[in-house]
């Protein structure tokens, strides 16, 4: 119940200038800031995270993410009808997203495509396949592939290889076939990729009734489909757009299709994943904070009752939200959906800002008689005179913040500069609003009410040194538990950090699976400044990785030459072909021992015949087939640079043997004796580990300008107190609450990472405030009663607001929130632990 | 932020295109004419009094087969292909387990392994250390075979009357089914598939194509 009420007009007798000018100014910045702010082009695409002098590696991997033929795909998933609706909806959704420009291509299986890419391969198999080498087509050779051919006939395949084997005795399709499926082959019903769910039926008919087990059998299907979208999967808008329609089409299909009405679809994909992520940081970071908003204003009520309070409270904070996100998109062009998250750590230190204001003004009203008369009542007097007082520390809590954020700027990595750059201008928006704005915005009497709040907590406070010798103890021990551990305090696995659920993730492998598409985690990579030279070099690796593959060290690999050869190769096949004449006499001899009749090859003689004056296979000559894609995918041509990339399926686990191959790729890449021949720039990549270093770097970033924000800040104490004894007392508590809150994450099973440790920085940044505030009052008169109330206020409001963030499943959101909701309560009982004697011996 | 899990993987999905080329693009007959109804042809019987008596005859041999729960036989195979200019002859063992799971086992002249269960067919060719598996539904000329073979081993009528029209001569001792694609898919490839044996035991399987080449499989008893 409120003693007095507080709730006045802002009726002041005279309107000075000078507060006209400073809410004119601050509505204007206001109304630009919040402009800025709405016309913004927000993010959440890998790119911050990447270096902006990446190593060449690292620059494949930037371009791959960014715009590469990978990035662009969907899966599509249908499930929970029989196979044969599925296979309907599959067609349904395929011929809607075929006509929607926003679709580059969309596979389920149909024969649309699929009878260009068999065209293809028959029309250009002597200028594809490998095996067409002088010695195929001697007698002796013709001989052995005819041989071959009439076993494959007597076998079960011999059903459908009767139709190739006269135009294609030599079995070239049938190989590059072979190569093709390797060890995947997706299932179609009526001619559409449906694929049975793996253990799903099985599992289902343990116990269970016959109809239901029938059921699940029948229902454990599903159909998939690839698709690639127009736009690069860099953009996030597409994507959204894209995957919009696709779940559009599926809606259509289901209401089309009869018995699908427990279909359901699933999207997966890289592109999928980061609109996903994008939108579920968004609805997640909005529907915590306005939770933690509610918890703060309701904290702020109780103790104010005000509503004019609660929302001036929340004044300087959203001043700083605003001039933080419009500074990061003046300065970057665009802000990152990661900054955003970092960015609700400003409101933790924010509002506090007008807490301590709100709460110190009545102490400073009743001793008012002895200000000078420079203050003298214009407006509100109290508050403006209770907001010189504070001025000093209030700024000296904001340095401090500024300097442990500011490190941030000078980082390679343009999401530790948002960072940087949102917090520097947030926190100096937040602490102006709250210096000259809202003085002149408090009810003309404010006063918080009374009460014996602040008397207990302060005796609590007065009793908390008792705990400094075990404290410190702990603190020693936690220290060198970390330093013995260090190994394994940081998370470096970037898939942990992924916001995308593990079912998710699981069902994307699952799809991938599928569809034959294996995460692949070991590439070979070649490059040079044009196309022939570097699918030369691939065809060389290409040699050495199925010598690898044979000796079993990986099981399978792709390659870009597979369909689109070097020209070189392909000139070497012309020339092998052997004339018509010379052919039909070396045939004529082999066909009648290999047990064929005469005259069936005519149409194998035609074709050879003809590709001795065939075009050669250049990209274009792939045009309208899925192998093109898939070329394309292999092969990224820049500006002279064009680079070939040769996935390997299933490299062996053994790691001696993994070096081996490592060994032998370093091989191709080394220059030969003579090194006239020396291959340009071969060399094998680990996704994983490239990917997890990039990250390891970013992270190692970030803590060297941690620590070099927390140097700034020590030299920034110790400018101000002109006493280093001073500093490392003030220094304390924070080192100490950093400790244990770290310790109290790592206990709780947490591995630390880049969010953790932002999060930690944001605790020495708000830390900062209560220590100087705590020694401040105790400077003064050795009281802590005053202060303690807002001291506390501040406390609870972070813990609401930060605490309820550790609710989200967004890895970014939870890790700021727990840490910062633990740090801040450390940092406030450490500054009652630490401080006070100090300030009983310290007497400036 | 997806980083760099999923990149670069789906190169290797386009495999998936390969099994559709074996089946759709190059292989697929080109002739596409109509199957000339096979349904009225065969199973349209002018006396009634004659379809009681073969319906009853279908029937008993069905219900013969149905009780056999497991079978082992040695075949030899003949095929009689065009492009060949003798007959090529594969020999081995056949296994049935009741009720929808067989093993063709070629052990000469190349060993391979052919297992079908439910609607996959495994095929292991050792000689090539090869192993696929198909979707059965895929490949209508090998969804007809399977039918038949299966339909026939597990007598099970009605899900033979689903995919054949039937045509049953002889007795209950020496019998003979004629099978006849009723789907067109299976009948562009198969346009019959003759079914003989005596008592419970099929003795010889005769697969006619639509290109003119057949197949004969015979089939003796082996110790189980």
């Amino acid at each position: 119940m409120p003693r007095r009420s507080t709730v006045m007009p802002i009726s002041t007798p005279k309107k000075t200038p000078s507060r006209i000018w400073i809410l004119g100014i601050w509505a204007t910045f206001i109304f630009v800031s919040a402009w800025v702010v709405f016309r913004a082009d927000y993010r959440a695409d890998i790119s911050a995270f990447l270096p902006k002098n990446p190593t060449p590696n690292q620059q494949l991997l930037v371009d791959q993410l960014k715009d590469g033929v990978i990035s662009r795909l969907t899966l599509i998933g249908i499930e929970g009808a029989d196979a044969a609706t599925l296979a309907q909806l599959s067609k349904r959704v395929a011929a809607q997203l075929r006509t929607d420009p926003q679709w580059a291509s969309v596979n389920n299986g149909e024969a649309v495509a699929i009878q260009q890419d068999g065209k293809f391969l028959l029309d250009n198999r002597y200028l594809l396949s490998d095996n067409n080498k002088p010695s195929t087509w001697s007698v002796a050779g013709l001989q052995t592939a005819l041989n071959e051919s009439r076993q494959l006939l007597s076998q079960s395949a011999g059903l459908f290889a009767k139709k190739l084997v006269p135009r294609d005795p030599t079995g070239e399709v049938m190989r590059m076939l072979d190569d093709l499926v390797a060890n995947n082959a997706v299932a179609t019903v009526s001619g559409v990729w449906v694929v049975p769910r793996i253990n799903q039926g099985k599992q289902k008919c343990g116990q269970s009734r016959e109809e239901e087990c029938a059921k699940s059998i029948q229902n454990s299907s599903r159909a998939v489909l690839m698709a690639q979208t127009k736009a690069a999967g860099i953009d996030l808008d597409a994507q959204q757009r894209a995957m919009e329609s696709a779940l559009h089409a599926f809606e259509t299909a289901k209401q089309e299709t009869a018995n699908a009405a427990d279909a359901s679809v699933q999207l997966s994909g890289p592109g999928v994943f980061s609109a996903l992520s994008r939108e579920r940081i968004k609805s997640d970071a909005t529907r915590f904070s306005t939770i933690a908003t509610a918890l703060v204003i309701m904290l702020v009520w109780w103790v104010y009752r005000s509503p004019r309070v609660v929302a001036l409270g929340l004044l300087p904070v959203a001043t700083g939200v605003l001039a933080g996100i419009a500074a990061v998109a003046l300065v970057f062009g665009s802000v990152h959906g990661i900054t955003l998250g970092f960015g609700a750590t400003l409101i933790g230190e924010a509002v506090d800002y007008g807490i301590y204001l709100f709460t110190l003004i009545r102490r400073d009203n009743q001793g008012n008689e002895h200000i000078n008369g420079a203050t003298d009542v214009v407006e509100n007097s109290s508050a403006h005179h209770t907001m010189k007082l504070i001025w000093p520390t209030l700024r000296l809590g904001v340095m401090t913040s500024i300097c442990g954020f500011s490190a941030m700027m000078l980082s390679d990595f343009p999401g530790l500069q948002q960072l940087g750059v949102f917090s520097v201008a947030g926190l100096i928006a937040a602490v102006l609003a709250t210096r000259f704005v809202l003085p002149n915005l408090l009810p003309h009497d404010f006063q918080i009410r009374d009460g014996s709040l602040g008397q207990k907590l302060a005796s609590l406070a007065h009793a908390a040194p008792r705990l400094r010798r075990p404290l410190t103890f702990a603190v020693i021990a936690l220290v060198a538990a970390g330093v013995i551990n260090r190994q394994s305090l940081w998370n470096d696995d970037i898939s942990n950090l992924s916001p995308i659920s593990l079912s998710e993730q699981k069902r994307d492998e699952e799809l991938r699976t599928a569809l034959g598409a294996p995460d692949v985690r070991f590439m070979v990579v070649t490059e040079s400044a044009d196309l022939e030279t570097t699918l030369q070099a691939a065809e060389k690796a290409a040699v050495a990785l199925a010598a690898l593959r044979d000796a079993g060290l990986i099981r399978s690999f792709d390659t870009p030459t597979q369909f689109l050869p070097s020209e070189a190769a392909q000139n070497a096949r012309k020339q092998a072909l052997p004339a018509a004449d010379t052919l039909r006499a070396r045939l004529d001899e082999a066909v009648v021992s290999a047990g064929f009749s005469r005259n069936v090859f005519e149409p194998f003689l035609t074709d050879v015949e003809a590709t001795r004056s065939r075009l050669l296979v250049h990209r274009s000559t792939l045009d309208g087939t899925q192998l093109a894609t898939k070329v394309d995918a292999l092969l990224v041509q820049k500006p002279n640079r064009v680079t070939a990339i040769l996935p390997i399926q299933g490299m062996h686990e053994d790691a001696e043997l993994q070096q081996k191959v490592i060994a032998a790729m370093a091989a191709l890449g080394a220059p030969n004796a003579s090194g006239a021949l020396a291959l340009p720039n071969i060399r094998l990549m680990d996704m994983k580990t490239e990917t997890n270093e990039l990250y390891q770097t970013y992270r190692h970033q970030a803590l060297a300008y941690a620590l070099a924000g927390v140097v700034a800040i020590a030299l920034l104490l110790w400018v101000t107190t002109r006493s280093i004894s001073r500093t490392a007392r003030l220094l304390l508590p924070l080192a100490a609450a950093v400790i244990v809150t770290a310790a109290t994450l790592l206990a709780l099973g947490v591995s630390l990472s880049i969010f953790h440790l932002v999060a930690l920085l944001l605790v020495i940044g708000v830390g900062s405030n209560y220590v100087l505030f705590f020694d401040q009052q105790l400077t003064k008169d050795g009281s802590l009663a005053p202060v303690m109330l807002s001291l506390v206020v501040c406390n609870l409001s972070t813990v609401f607001g930060f605490g309820v963030l550790a609710l989200s499943s967004m890895p970014v959101l939870k890790a700021i929130g727990g840490t910062v909701a633990i740090g801040a309560v450390m940092s406030l009982v450490f500054a009652a632990v630490y401080l006070q004697p100090a300030a009983a011996q310290n007497n400036e | 932020m997806t980083f760099g899990k999923n990149s670069l993987n789906v190169i290797a999905a386009l495999k998936a295109v390969a099994m559709m080329l074996a089946s759709l693009s190059i292989m697929a007959p080109v002739s596409p004419m109509a199957p000339t109804s096979p349904t009225s042809s065969t199973s349209s019987t002018s006396s009634l009094h004659a379809a009681d008596a073969n319906d009853a005859l279908l029937k008993n041999v069905m219900a013969r087969l149905a009780s056999v729960k497991s079978a082992k036989a040695d075949f030899v195979e003949k095929r009689f292909v065009k492009l060949l200019n003798a007959p090529a002859e594969s020999s081995g063992v056949l296994i049935y387990t009741a009720p929808d799971r067989f093993e063709k086992h070629t052990k000469k002249p190349l060993e391979e392994r052919m297992t079908v269960e439910r609607d996959m067919v495994t095929l292991d060719n050792v000689a090539r250390k090869k192993q696929q598996q198909i979707f059965i539904p895929q490949f209508p000329a090998l969804a007809a075979i399977v039918d038949a073979m299966r339909g026939a081993l597990s007598g099970n009528l009605p899900q033979l009357q689903q995919a054949f029209s039937i045509a049953v001569s002889g007795n209950a001792t020496r019998w003979k089914l004629h099978l006849v694609p009723l789907e067109a898919s299976q009948y562009a490839y198969i346009h019959a598939v003759d079914v003989t044996g005596r008592d419970d035991f099929i003795d010889a399987i005769e697969i006619f194509q639509s290109d003119g080449d057949r197949s004969l499989m015979s089939m003796t008893r082996a110790a189980p």
